[in-house]
């Protein structure tokens, strides 16, 4: 009965953690890529001064190891789209709340990686860009736009395929005062698991819909995604002193609001409760079996110790076959490892690759050695006191 | 008169030599203004990649060593790629159909030697196999077209702002110029000695004529051309720079730092790397440096990627 429950717990754990890192790194894979992993957010308004930009962006390159990091200009405004009738009948779109992002396109990598994004058919040709056609577009030109996918079902019908669609120029007039704010041209569409129409374009054509030349904060992209949570932590710290009267509050980007992350979260507490649970009692589970053995046989133990072994000889002897016995099966495990990490590494992230655009992950072996040793230690210092308690818990021999 | 007939002996065995180890594909074609022929590469090392580039994966640049290969000298055409689709009892590609009519029978009869383009890294590399070669990596591709190997000479700098036409900074230019002029007795006696090579090995069309080409297509069309026409480079390869990208064997993954390290982890990517640029570019030279490395889904096609391939030398 024991048995068939621990069982059981296993398979029900290793199932749930199976799928909890499948999903996540599914999801920290796709999206962790096409948003930037933090948010620094000007909250006591927007700023207008380059130098404190300058001040702050020093900081962090001084400090971390980063990918990427531009100041941006974010607002909803309520615009009016018009498509210039180039190729088709001019159709005007119903004036619609969209948030426009304007970020650095001068250098790459940017903040947000928009050459993750599909893109439109070249003008002109009958294919869409390469990757670094559309980066190379992206940074030259200062009114190209690529949109995200609720944005972009607003001008492409939904039975379209994105493929089969031609970059987009359109007029933006603002949707209430209808006064003409410019034109940009839709060249790519970017799926960041959002609901509110997104544009992102260059802070200069950002700067002119919105009609302010002002900057709402600052977006970082970290090397090592393992850094984020840290760096949020320890560089609100060390940009008080360049920040002076300004206030800022440091978001990651898991603590957003779309969808995706949204599921995440509740899915996290759930798995979260039921790991709980299960541990708990394959804990108690666990231990309870293994001191019933230990109470089982130290009626052998006593045997031995009648025959005139001394405890400290049985403890020798007990402890060292459990250190062996410890010790190959961690070795084992690290050889099981080592020799077929190239298999793992086929059966597991390779059809992940194949889904999502995931790189190739090199196993830190340090974090494992430390793992393997934690656990060894932990294992050790259960059998130790196990031990502690038979040998000194004298029962007589019952014949 | 002994040692003429030695040395003659000799010279006729070296050239039996040379030709056994060129490749049958490296031989003439039909239709016969359908170019097709190899340069070999002859083994060495270079620097691949770019010290200082707009864009990061270019760096760090690290020395790769690279074996004796042949190479097309042209990107494989249209014809050639019929000829295996029509060679195939089952062409197992999706869109074999698509390719048959959209080359053959739409395009082939104006444009047989355009290069074959919309083609799958997949469809590419079954191409090169059935002909016994495969498609170059990344480093052999950039190896051949940066590397003059005749006078084991690279160019070092690579600007991100190349004056139209390309290939050559104002910087790159005044290097060039500089080495051309150091070089250039020795040249002109290379260049009659390779003639001479080359008519022996048919490997080339005529120098003259080549020069002529280099003089008449030496810019970057902004249409696509017939293989023969498009930019003349290095070691005398076409197209390398412009009219199509072109695939090449390896995963788009970051530099490794050295060549050790490379060869220590060779782990499979998400997208295929394709190099050289093409027609569709032509207003953006900076797209159409040789570092450059861009990239695309194996499973994906365009209109403006095509191909060559590689052979391993037999000398091997």
């Amino acid at each position: 009965m024991q048995t068939g429950l621990s069982y059981f717990c296993f398979i029900a754990v290793l199932i749930l953690v199976l799928v909890r890192l499948l999903y996540s790194y599914g999801l920290t894979a796709s999206f962790s890529k096409t948003v930037p992993h933090l948010d620094l957010t000007f909250t006591s308004g927007e700023v207008r001064e380059a130098a404190l930009i300058d001040r702050i962006t020093k900081v962090y390159t001084d400090n971390w190891d980063l990918k990427s990091i531009s100041a941006y200009h974010k607002f909803v405004k309520t615009l009016k789209i018009q498509n210039q009738p180039r190729l088709r009948e001019q159709s005007i779109l119903e004036p619609s709340s969209i948030e426009v992002i304007g970020i650095d396109l001068t250098k790459y990598p940017f903040v947000i990686p928009l050459e993750l994004s599909t893109s439109l058919n070249n003008s002109g040709y009958a294919n869409p860009y390469t990757v670094k056609e559309l980066l190379w577009e992206m940074m030259k030109e200062d009114n190209y736009v690529v949109v995200n996918k609720a944005m972009a079902n607003l001008f492409i019908p939904r039975s379209m395929n994105l493929e089969d669609t031609t970059v987009q120029d359109f007029d933006i007039s603002d949707g209430i005062t209808d006064r003409f704010l410019g034109k940009v041209r839709i060249i790519a569409v970017l799926d960041d698991f959002q609901d509110t129409p997104r544009m992102i374009t260059s802070l200069p054509t950002a700067w002119k819909i919105s009609g302010s030349e002002s900057y709402s904060g600052i977006y970082i992209k970290m090397k090592r995604e393992n850094e984020i949570e840290e760096v949020q932590r320890v560089s609100a710290g060390k940009i008080k002193s360049v920040l002076g009267k300004t206030t800022v509050n440091i978001e990651n980007w898991k603590e957003g609001e779309s969808r995706q992350q949204k599921l995440f979260s509740i899915f996290n507490a759930i798995f979260w409760l039921i790991i709980i649970a299960i541990l708990l009692l394959s804990t108690f589970g666990g231990i309870l079996g293994i001191y019933r053995n230990f109470v089982v046989k130290r009626h052998a133990l006593i045997i031995f110790q009648n025959l005139g072994m001394s405890e400290f000889q049985l403890f020798k002897i007990l402890t060292g076959i459990c250190l062996l016995s410890l010790l190959s099966g961690l070795i084992l495990a690290f050889l099981t490892l080592w020799g077929f990490e190239n298999l793992f590494f086929s059966l597991l992230l390779k059809p992940l690759q194949s889904i999502v655009p995931v790189a190739s992950l090199t196993v830190d072996w340090p974090l494992i050695m430390a793992w393997g040793a934690g656990m060894f230690v932990g294992y050790f210092l259960i059998f130790l006191l196990f031990l502690w308690i038979i040998i000194n818990n004298k029962k007589q021999l019952q014949v | 008169m002994k040692i003429i007939l030695i040395l003659a002996a000799f010279i006729s065995i070296s050239v039996s030599q040379v030709l056994a180890g060129i490749p049958d594909v490296c031989q003439a074609t039909e239709p016969e203004e359908c170019p097709r022929s190899c340069v070999l590469l002859k083994s060495g090392d270079f620097l691949l990649g770019n010290k200082e580039s707009i864009f990061s994966d270019e760096m760090p640049a690290h020395r790769r060593k690279i074996e004796e290969i042949y190479i097309s000298q042209y990107e494989i055409t249209s014809w050639d790629f019929l000829q295996y689709i029509n060679a195939q009892e089952t062409f197992p590609i999706e869109n074999s159909q698509f390719i048959k009519d959209d080359v053959a029978e739409t395009k082939f009869d104006s444009y047989p030697c355009n290069p074959a383009r919309r083609i799958t890294w997949y469809q590419a590399q079954s191409f090169c196999e059935s002909l016994g070669g495969r498609l170059p990596t990344e480093a052999e591709w950039e190896y051949a077209a940066v590397v003059d190997i005749e006078h084991n000479y690279q160019k070092m700098t690579w600007s991100t702002g190349n004056q139209f036409p390309l290939f050559l900074s104002n910087e790159d230019e005044e290097e060039e110029d500089e080495w051309e002029e150091e070089e250039g007795d020795e040249e002109e006696e290379g260049d009659d000695e390779d003639e001479e090579l080359a008519d022996e090995k048919g490997e080339v069309e005529n120098e003259d004529e080549g020069e002529d080409e280099a003089e008449e297509f030496d810019f970057l069309s902004p249409v696509l051309v017939e293989v023969q026409e498009s930019l003349r480079g290095v070691n005398r390869l076409h197209g390398m720079m412009g009219n199509v990208w072109e695939w090449t064997a390896d995963w788009y993954l970051p530099y490794p730092e050295d060549e050790s390290s490379a060869l220590k982890k060779q782990r499979d990517g998400y997208w295929k790397v394709i190099r050289g640029g093409s027609y569709q570019n032509s207003a953006r030279p900076e797209l159409l440096r040789p570092t450059l490395r861009n990239r695309l889904h194996p499973k994906k096609y365009l209109e403006n990627v095509g191909f060559r391939c590689v052979w391993p030398s037999q000398g091997d």
